[in-house]
């Protein structure tokens, strides 16, 4: 079977949209999470916001982070228009604009993305499975890879902040009071961002490109518990994980580090860590996080923590998990802590766990 | 309802369905509870799989793992998405029920939940040809890679005044019936 590498990637998110200087903030443990004041009535005024230079629509602005996303995605991994003839766009949100906005809540779930896709002649498919959606993008990617159905696909998630996110996880009771601490002693919720994450797949060996990572497998598995809760017994996330382990013909064992879905409340934290634990016993992983830099970007965060896991296999740095001082008691995993790990990793594994049950695990390896 | 058991190859079997079941209260007695505050456009996926599920329960028996589900179509919590809109601009807040609700995965979310079902899922909120294309092409890796045993592949359509229709497959392993 042919190789599927990663050959490019972008991003726009709350700490900068260059690949190399929001990587750079993520090694120095800096996070992009800031007071956002609002006389909306919410649990936290602390929001992961990507100011804009001018003022813009909410379907605007997803427009324009993916935008962003998508011209340094094609410009990292050296597009050649007249490469490729079957381009797809597949991208992944939970909610976008829809619930922001009465002007756009009736239109077809998929037409903004049609205006990104279209002008530059790739075909659009937009997925929703909440904060998983991301990851399935690229798990969707590889499939059409693989298969042949397309030669580049561009692949990741895209999400806003808004009123009604903001007040909903309010509501839930899900928002940190504090800030979000992912595996924290302290941690006590998460805090919500915006951004838009892209990798280009495609078959490895073209001509004048150095690929920067190998998708290895990918898997999925849904939780069977509720709109809203784990499996309480990490069911969910075991099948996912050794779904994406068979996929890329790996074992446990072969798994070096866990970019962590990380969201910073009682339950994720508590569910995620028994469930890596329980699978990842004998062999402590290094496991990061990137949702106290980012912010929970929902829709946009498995794409965003792939990119991170890439950056650390690519560069052998893993960035320290923000906001993390006082680590939970965690001793089967090593929670990246203080300063960044130098070390060369071979594979890792990027985890989302999303309302609805749905949880990927998508595996890369070191090019 | 029609629906129909097809062997469509020595490897796999398939069963369709259909609704367009628009209220709770038409929804089957015996698997409805829990579904009172779900958004309609879940009632015909929700109803069109249970069809399915109780007209060939022995295909489901010890599986529930690893049986999965792609929903793909232009279908997506519209009525809630209305509330909360309306609830936000009359009073500046938002029901964490209808913010769970508008999840365009809520529908699977309930099928999974009730039948306890935790095989790979997917929703695509995309009714171009290239979509049902995608949908198709995941379901047969899925089986392949042995990631499932069986997949729920689900289109779904909504017209413009909100009323929404689901037509189901169940695509499985081609297990012997005989005897059953």
């Amino acid at each position: 079977m042919d190789s599927i590498v990663v050959t490019g990637m972008g991003w726009a998110t709350a700490l900068g949209s260059n690949m190399d200087r929001v990587w750079s903030r993520l090694l120095e443990g800096r996070s992009g999470i800031e007071e956002l004041p609002s006389d909306l009535k919410l649990k936290n005024q602390k929001a992961a916001y990507i100011a804009d230079p001018t003022p813009l629509s909410y379907k605007q602005k997803l427009l324009s982070l993916t935008d962003t996303a998508l011209l340094n995605t094609l410009n990292d991994s050296n597009f050649q228009d007249g490469k490729f003839q079957r381009k797809y766009l597949v991208i992944g949100t939970s909610l976008g604009y829809r619930l922001d906005s009465i002007d756009h809540f009736d239109e077809s779930l998929d037409q903004w993305l049609a205006d990104v896709a279209i002008p530059p002649g790739f075909t659009p498919i937009l997925l929703s499975t909440a904060c998983s959606s991301g990851s399935d993008a690229i798990l969707v990617g590889q499939e059409l890879i693989r298969s042949g159905m397309a030669d580049y696909c561009l692949c990741g998630g895209s999400d806003i902040l808004g009123p009604s996110k903001r007040l909903a996880h309010t509501a839930l009771g899900t928002m940190s009071a504090t800030n979000l601490k992912a595996f924290d002693q302290g941690h006590d919720g998460t805090i919500l961002g915006e951004g838009a994450g892209l990798v280009a797949l495609e078959v490895e060996g073209r001509a004048g490109v150095t690929p920067l990572a190998r998708l290895r497998g990918c898997g999925s598995a849904n939780d069977a518990a509720g709109l809203t809760a784990p499996d309480e017994n990490g069911e969910g996330i075991r099948l996912a994980i050794e779904r994406s382990l068979s996929d890329a013909g790996m074992r446990v064992p072969d798994i070096d580090l866990i970019s962590a879905h990380g969201s910073g409340t009682f339950t994720n934290d508590r569910v995620e860590s028994e469930a890596l634990t329980n699978v990842f016993a004998q062999t402590h992983p290094i496991v990061c996080a990137t949702k106290g830099a980012f912010g929970h970007t929902l829709g946009a965060t498995g794409a965003l923590e792939a990119i991170a896991l890439i950056n650390s296999l690519h560069k052998g740095m893993v960035p320290p998990i923000a906001n993390m001082t006082r680590p939970m008691d965690l001793p089967r995993l090593r929670l990246s802590l203080g300063d960044p790990i130098n070390n060369t990793i071979s594979v890792g594994l990027s985890l989302t766990i999303g309302f609805g049950g749905f949880n990927t695990s998508l595996i890369f390896s070191r090019f | 309802m029609a629906h129909s058991q097809l062997c469509i190859d020595e490897k796999y079997l398939v069963v369709r369905s259909d609704s367009f079941v628009s209220k709770y209260a038409d929804l089957d007695p015996e698997f409805c509870i829990g579904l009172k505050s779900a958004d309609p456009y879940v009632f015909p996926v929700f109803d069109s799989v249970t069809k399915i599920i109780k007209g060939y329960r022995h295909l489901f028996e010890d599986q529930t793992n690893r049986v999965g589900f792609i929903m793909v179509g232009e279908s997506y919590p519209k009525k809630t998405t209305e509330k909360i809109l309306e609830t936000l601009n009359s009073s500046r807040r938002v029901s964490p029920i209808q913010f769970i609700n508008a999840n365009a995965g809520a529908a699977i979310s309930y099928c999974c939940t009730k039948f306890l079902f935790r095989g790979p899922t997917l929703n695509i909120s995309s009714s171009t040809e290239s979509a049902l294309a995608i949908a198709d092409l995941v379901a047969g890796s899925w089986l392949d890679k042995k990631h499932a045993y069986g997949v729920f592949c689900i289109n779904t359509a909504m017209d413009e005044n909100g009323s929404c229709g689901a037509y189901s497959r169940f695509i499985c392993e081609n297990v012997s019936t005989e005897g059953l």
